[in-house]
């Protein structure tokens, strides 16, 4: 014990009251002997005090700070979250670029927003349930960050029309409440109610593929447009666009909105 | 009180707070400037990386930006951002911990560790790194758990439930680090092992503790 000098190891091992017994009370006695121990321990002592006054700050660099700024931003431009019962699709036309994106860089944009079925449809209630959780999957997929398998991309891209996508540009402002009621009215009145000779929002629908439910003028987004309504791929579910004018494509949508119907 | 007196048109972060949870864009932001070079000096020192701060640092802040709801008010707001960034910092430890592979060398400072041995290479060469780089040459686990008892104040039984281990296991990993970090900040200038820095307070290192987040700014 007494050959040579203890280790600072050992020695701030002591110092933590780590040792046993009669480990301690030897590494007690060597100190009582040997100076050049008791410095050692003395300068275990002055690493501790050191590290406690070292200022409580350091200047954050340049590159960081933009990066904060940058990650701040992108999170205030995501808010303010959607009401609950309604689907909202920031927005189909931006799927395949996003998905393109997911491909590319491993983020996968859509998740979050799925909510549950109220419907009494038990297709529908099924079809919301798979989404929900392949929203899940995805939503894992990019915490992870590891890059969506090709499976997940095509069970993406064939849910895409009722799975909402979050716009990752914030382009489209968030639709105001009272588009979700125009929107049903739209779809209680049905195609039946609308005119053979009524191509308002034809356009839209023939390129999207979908059945168009029917138009009428809205001005939810400030100034007058057409609100367009197409039949979503999942029946629980209709979409509605807001356009500069009846003939507008995909690529005017002024906001749009996947309803849920009751 | 988190104000900073000799600047009092800057308001409250108690009242920032409630003006970011109410909507105000622009009062997170706001936080965030006032505290972030505290919230950079905690992470950088824990994880003793830049890229891997930076990366807690931003996980710390939104996860502070979302669950600003949570905040009770019964802390200061910047013990409360600091605690978060510090569990952003220590969740990235616990998952380094769990891969298999650790890329810092345990050992590799251990022929440093022994005084008085006479000349040494080693010794010849002690220089005086500063804190930050010292601290990066340790092992990611006692480094947080030196960091946060040692600079940061935290209670050591605090830190074993915040790094998820025993007390004992804290305080190992405290001293094996202390020991590895003392040729690096202490200078090894002779035989008999004066102590180099004469102007620095030999306290136990045990006994002193600082309330973290304690630093008015």
């Amino acid at each position: 014990m007494t050959t040579g000098h203890l280790d600072a190891t050992r020695l701030a091992e002591h110092a933590e009251g780590l040792l046993g017994a009669r480990e301690a009370a030897a590494v007690e006695a060597h100190l009582g002997e040997c100076e050049a121990c008791r410095a050692t321990a003395a300068d275990l002592a002055s690493v501790s005090a050191m590290l406690a006054a070292a200022p409580p700050t350091l200047r954050t660099p340049a590159h960081v700070v933009a990066r904060l700024d940058r990650a701040l931003t992108d999170e205030v431009t995501r808010t303010p979250e959607p009401a609950p019962v309604i689907q909202l699709s920031w927005f189909r036309r931006r799927a395949p670029q996003l998905l393109a994106a997911a491909a590319t860089v491993g983020v996968l944009g859509f998740a979050g927003w799925v909510v549950a079925s109220g419907s009494g449809d038990d297709d529908a209630g099924e079809a919301t349930t798979a989404e929900s959780s392949g929203g899940e999957d995805a939503r894992d997929d990019a915490a992870d960050g590891g890059l969506a398998t090709d499976s997940d991309l095509e069970s993406a891209e064939e849910e895409s029309a009722a799975a909402p996508l979050q716009s990752e540009d914030g382009e489209f402002p968030a639709p105001p409440p009272e588009l979700a009621d125009q929107i049903r009215a739209i779809a209680e009145q049905g195609p039946a109610e609308r005119g053979a000779d009524d191509t308002c929002g034809l356009a839209l629908a023939e390129e999207l593929g979908d059945e168009l439910v029917g138009a009428a003028e809205t001005d939810v987004t400030g100034e007058a447009a057409v609100l367009v309504v197409v039949r979503s791929d999942n029946p629980a579910f209709v979409d509605g666009w807001v356009l500069p004018d009846c003939d507008a494509t995909a690529d005017e949508v002024l906001t749009a909105l996947d309803v849920e119907l009751d | 009180m988190t104000t900073d007196p000799r600047d009092d048109r800057l308001v409250d972060d108690d009242v920032l707070m409630r003006r970011h949870v109410g909507g105000d864009p622009d009062a997170f932001g706001e936080l965030v400037r006032r505290h972030r070079d505290r919230l950079w000096a905690v992470a950088l020192r824990t994880l003793g990386d830049p890229d891997d701060a930076a990366d807690a640092l931003q996980d710390g802040l939104i996860n502070a930006y979302r669950r600003a709801t949570s905040y009770r008010g019964d802390a200061a707001v910047t013990t409360w951002l600091h605690r978060i960034v510090v569990n952003a910092c220590i969740d990235r430890v616990r998952k380094a911990a769990a891969r298999p592979s650790d890329p810092l060398p345990d050992n590799n400072n251990r022929s440093l560790t022994f005084a008085g041995t006479g000349p040494d290479p080693a010794d010849a060469v002690a220089m005086k790194l500063d804190i930050e780089a010292a601290l990066a040459t340790l092992p990611a686990e006692q480094r947080a758990a030196l960091v946060l008892v040692d600079m940061e104040g935290v209670p050591v039984a605090e830190v074993a439930r915040m790094l998820g281990c025993a007390v004992g296991t804290v305080k190992s990993r405290c001293a094996r680090a202390r020991a590895k970090l003392l040729p690096l900040l202490v200078p090894q200038q002779r035989e008999g092992n004066q102590p180099a820095t004469p102007d620095v307070p030999s306290t136990s290192p045990t006994s002193r503790s600082t309330p973290p987040g304690g630093d008015p700014r």
